[in-house]
């Protein structure tokens, strides 16, 4: 039934879909004065219309017709607000008016559709104006985040530098952000830009998830913010470029046309070539400086590079090294975005994979001054191996011998610390990008 | 010095997480550092919270506020909800947990991560920051100071005010405690300094990590100079028999035993014309009541009807000389405390808990009659108060006494009184205890620095 009223330009009309109780009339009426409420039962106005078009085809001689109860429902609210066009506000109550509200509403954009009270309040005494645009459910979906990143200024376009550089699009544990940061450090005259796609949590300049880019808009607004890149530095999940990384070069090449985009590069120095040099992996900034850091805490804990770690073999593991069995941590129970924070603050690491990498993992444990029990006997390379314990055939007996001797642990602390600043700390890994920096965009 | 601060409480929002914010970014300021603050957008708050846009003026002209639009999972827009939301609701709300907490370990808050990192990141590569300042809750702030330390090596401070992993109503671990413990252990081990609002939170966190101990601050909320006209307070020497409750009235306060204790109290001799008002937002958040205007008992109590059980909406309505008004803009409490005689102090809570409301009563240097546990940390600062009137939450029969000693005390008391009163709540300004404090911190950040360009 609607409430006969007056039409006063000045009066907010709203309208009230499903059951309300009379204490939140009461409060909506007290609390929104100038409105006009109007009401519109759901399910009972819904079956009263499919009598009147059932009645309707019997005099015709047809057979009545089948409706659910909501798609009545929804004919009927569009019909109201057809027919009252002053409407400009509309309240759901319970489930089944905020689900025909919803369909009612979902392509409207001049009746704003509330299903709560209090905000319905709020809005309407602010005046708020609700945004009903595209990305106007970016408010809903976490995994919307470009106006986030839009409200700072595009980077990119703000040096006048000749050479801007973009990293990207694959950022594991920070890595684009990493080689971004080690190129503003050792090359200041370069402006270097970290973008990541698909990898929520990782910091970076742009971060863009997969949702994000499935959205016209998002990728709109994110080509004109990396247009000027003169150079694209294509970087991917694993320690080897893969497949993903060709689709990913073909996305950053669509809208960075001019751009140069680099050769190959390898991170592990095992696989590097001629044709694939190494490219070392960046170990974050704030892992080497330890600016004003005063104590690690936990201070004596190991990680575990592998998931298959019996409770056995822990147990003897505790044993063996002194450990509190907390203080045993399987890197895959720590949120990757802190794996490398962990790791950098364990005095050990135990690397039980097959064939183990100096992966970003093992390098945070290094520059924290970690021991290294690990497999690299087949290790080569442009450089040496870096400064570990021989895992043997029985890691736990490595383990012990390691921990029997306090002078060549402190050693290999001293030696792990260097050997990350000497090849890991940024200035070798912009020296290997001289090559591709210098070349010149067409 | 550059300095990022994050700070989902933040003005226009109001509530009582956003004074002590809104304070240290001004002192920063004050102190001559180019701030720059994250905040969430003004539109969310308008959608979802109480305002307070006066306190919008109360921003250091020269701090950057850049807003960072907060995903509302309980987004009220139909037009735009989700066919799942409707299709499921449940289900589809125990998703939007799901995701909230997987994002970072605090229900609500933690969705709000990638977009303030991504921000972050963004203005530092701009301009990079010389340090960072988070202040929990909420405390998916603190993801700021991971990424700028972790990435690029900015030192930060944290304020972990009442405590991020532990309970302060118990002291057991919260919800979600070993990914929290995580998070929290990774940002303590890199902060140059940890801060807590009291000494009991403070010497919690020293016991469980003694090897951080050095880095554990003390940094009490206390009361705002510029929100508190103490000299007009002073003249109006409320004589009236108004009886006034402000702050936050949550789940857990004893809206019907502080019913009890006024019904009892009147009964034994307070006046028949006293009044016992009640000032402030019935939950926080969207579960807020929002009385725009000049407040009526009648708009209040409507927009309260249905937050309360039926027994405690029978008991306010019936409770004779009690109005509740609703909210009170910052801006507005210095009329508030000019008219009252007695501020009431009804807080539940253990031995964390001191309440930030009790250090601008104290400085009003009206009489307080408070109520409260035993073990409350409140009696640490109330004691030394001249106009304390204390009774034991756990002692019904006290109450209604306290109330006629603060009552006596209000009649008895003198301008000489009341300014001996503010007199001993003048240590608790906060300017002043915060000046000292963030002096100590950015000078730290400045000999670090001077230490490495000296490398």
């Amino acid at each position: 039934m609607l409430v006969a009223m007056p039409r006063d330009a000045n009066t907010t009309h709203i309208l009230l879909v499903g059951q309300v109780r009379p204490y939140v009339r009461e409060d909506l009426q007290a609390s929104l004065p100038h409105c006009q409420f109007h009401d519109h039962r759901v399910h009972a106005g819904a079956v009263e219309a499919k009598g009147r078009i059932d009645r309707a085809r019997g005099l015709l001689g047809m057979s009545p017709r089948e409706f659910t109860k909501e798609e009545l429902a929804d004919r009927n609210l569009k019909r109201r607000l057809r027919d009252h066009p002053e409407i400009k506000y509309a309240l759901a109550i319970g489930e089944d008016a905020q689900r025909v509200l919803r369909s009612t509403l979902q392509d409207r954009t001049d009746v704003i559709g509330f299903g709560s009270v209090g905000a319905l309040k709020r809005c309407v005494q602010r005046s708020t104006a609700i945004d009903l645009s595209d990305l106007g459910d970016r408010l809903v979906d976490p995994a919307y985040t470009f106006e986030a990143v839009a409200a700072a200024a595009p980077p990119v376009s703000s040096t006048p530098s000749r050479v801007r550089l973009l990293v990207g699009p694959d950022n594991q544990f920070g890595l684009a952000t990493s080689l971004a940061q080690a190129v503003a450090t050792h090359r200041p005259e370069i402006s270097a830009i970290s973008l990541s796609i698909g990898e929520a949590g990782f910091p970076a300049d742009i971060m863009v998830s997969e949702r994000d880019w499935e959205s016209t808009e998002v990728r709109r607004k994110i080509r004109a913010d990396t247009r000027s890149a003169t150079h694209v530095l294509v970087t991917s999940d694993g320690a080897e470029f893969s497949g993903k990384r060709r689709a990913r070069k073909r996305y950053l090449s669509g809208f960075t046309a001019d751009s140069v985009v680099n050769p190959d590069f390898a991170l592990d120095p095992r696989t590097s070539s001629e044709h694939s040099p190494w490219l070392p992996l960046v170990v974050p900034a704030g892992l080497l400086a330890r600016r004003l850091r005063v104590s690690d805490t936990p201070a004596r804990s190991l990680i575990i590079q592998s998931g298959s770690l019996s409770y056995g073999a822990a147990r003897r593991l505790a044993a063996v090294g002194q450990f509190g069995m907390s203080e045993l941590i399987d890197v895959h129970d720590v949120d990757p975005v802190l794996r490398l924070q962990v790791a950098a603050t364990c005095a050990f690491v135990l690397d039980l994979r097959q064939r183990p990498s100096p992966d970003a993992i093992v390098l945070a444990a290094l520059a924290g001054g970690a021991i290294v029990v690990t497999d690299f006997s087949d290790w080569h390379g442009p450089v040496e191996a870096p400064p570990h314990t021989p895992r043997g055939s029985d890691a736990i007996v490595s383990l012990t011998q390691a921990l029997a001797s306090t002078s060549m642990l402190e050693d290999q602390r001293t030696a792990s610390k260097e050997y990350v600043r000497l090849h890991h700390d940024g200035r070798r890994t912009v020296g290997a990008l001289a090559n591709f920096l210098k070349v010149k965009r067409s | 010095m550059r300095v990022l601060a994050v700070a989902w409480y933040y003005p226009p929002l109001q509530g009582t997480g956003v004074f002590r914010t809104l304070a240290l970014t001004n002192v920063l300021a004050e102190q001559g550092h180019e701030v720059t603050v994250l905040a969430p957008d003004r539109e969310y708050f308008e959608r979802a919270t109480p305002l307070d846009t006066a306190l919008e003026r109360s921003i250091h002209p020269s701090i950057d506020v850049r807003r960072v639009p907060f995903p509302d999972l309980e987004d009220p827009i139909i037009n735009r909800w989700p066919l799942g939301r409707v299709s499921d609701r449940a289900l589809w709300r125990k998703r939007a947990k799901d995701l909230a907490i997987k994002e970072f370990p605090e229900p609500y808050y933690g969705v709000w991560r990638d977009r303030i990192v991504g921000t972050a990141c963004r203005l530092q590569h701009e301009a990079p920051y010389d340090a960072v300042f988070v202040t929990g809750s909420a405390y998916v702030d603190y993801v700021v100071a991971d990424a700028l330390h972790t990435y690029y090596g900015v030192p930060f401070l944290m304020d972990d005010r009442d405590s991020f992993m532990f309970s302060v109503y118990d002291g057991t671990r919260r919800p979600h405690a070993t990914r929290m413990r995580r998070w929290w252990e990774t940002l303590a081990s890199a902060a140059t300094e940890i801060w807590f609002v009291n000494p009991p939170i403070a010497d919690l966190h020293r016991r469980h990590y003694p090897i951080l101990a050095d880095k554990i601050r003390v940094v009490e909320n206390g009361w705002d100079l510029e929100h508190l006209d103490q000299a007009k307070i002073l003249r109006a020497d409320a004589q009236r028999p108004i009886f006034s409750y402000l702050g936050a009235i949550n789940s857990g306060f004893h809206l019907g035993e502080l019913l009890d204790s006024w019904q009892e109290a009147s009964g034994l001799g307070l006046p028949g014309e006293a009044q016992l008002r009640i000032w402030g937002n019935f939950g926080t958040r969207n579960r807020a009541i929002n009385v725009s205007g000049s407040p009526t008992d009648s708009l209040a109590l409507a927009a309260i009807h249905g937050k309360l059980p039926g027994r405690l909406r029978e008991a306010l309505e019936a409770a004779q000389g009690v109005r509740v008004l609703g909210a009170v803009p910052k801006s507005g409490v210095t009329s508030v405390y000019e008219e009252t005689a007695v501020l009431v102090f009804f807080k539940e809570g253990g031995s964390l808990v001191t309440s930030s409301k009790i250090y601008e009563y104290m400085a009003t240097g009206s009489p307080i009659v408070a109520v409260i546990p035993k073990q409350h940390d409140s009696h640490r600062v109330l004691s030394g108060y001249p106009r304390a009137h204390i009774a034991d939450l756990a002692d019904p029969d006290s109450w209604a006494q306290a109330f006629l000693s603060a009552w006596t005390d209000a009649q008895n008391g003198d301008a000489h009184r009341q300014l001996r009163a503010q007199r001993y709540a003048a240590k608790y300004r906060r300017d002043l205890i915060l000046d000292p404090a963030l002096g100590d911190f950015m000078g730290a950040v400045a000999n670090a620095m001077e230490g490495l360009e000296s490398q």
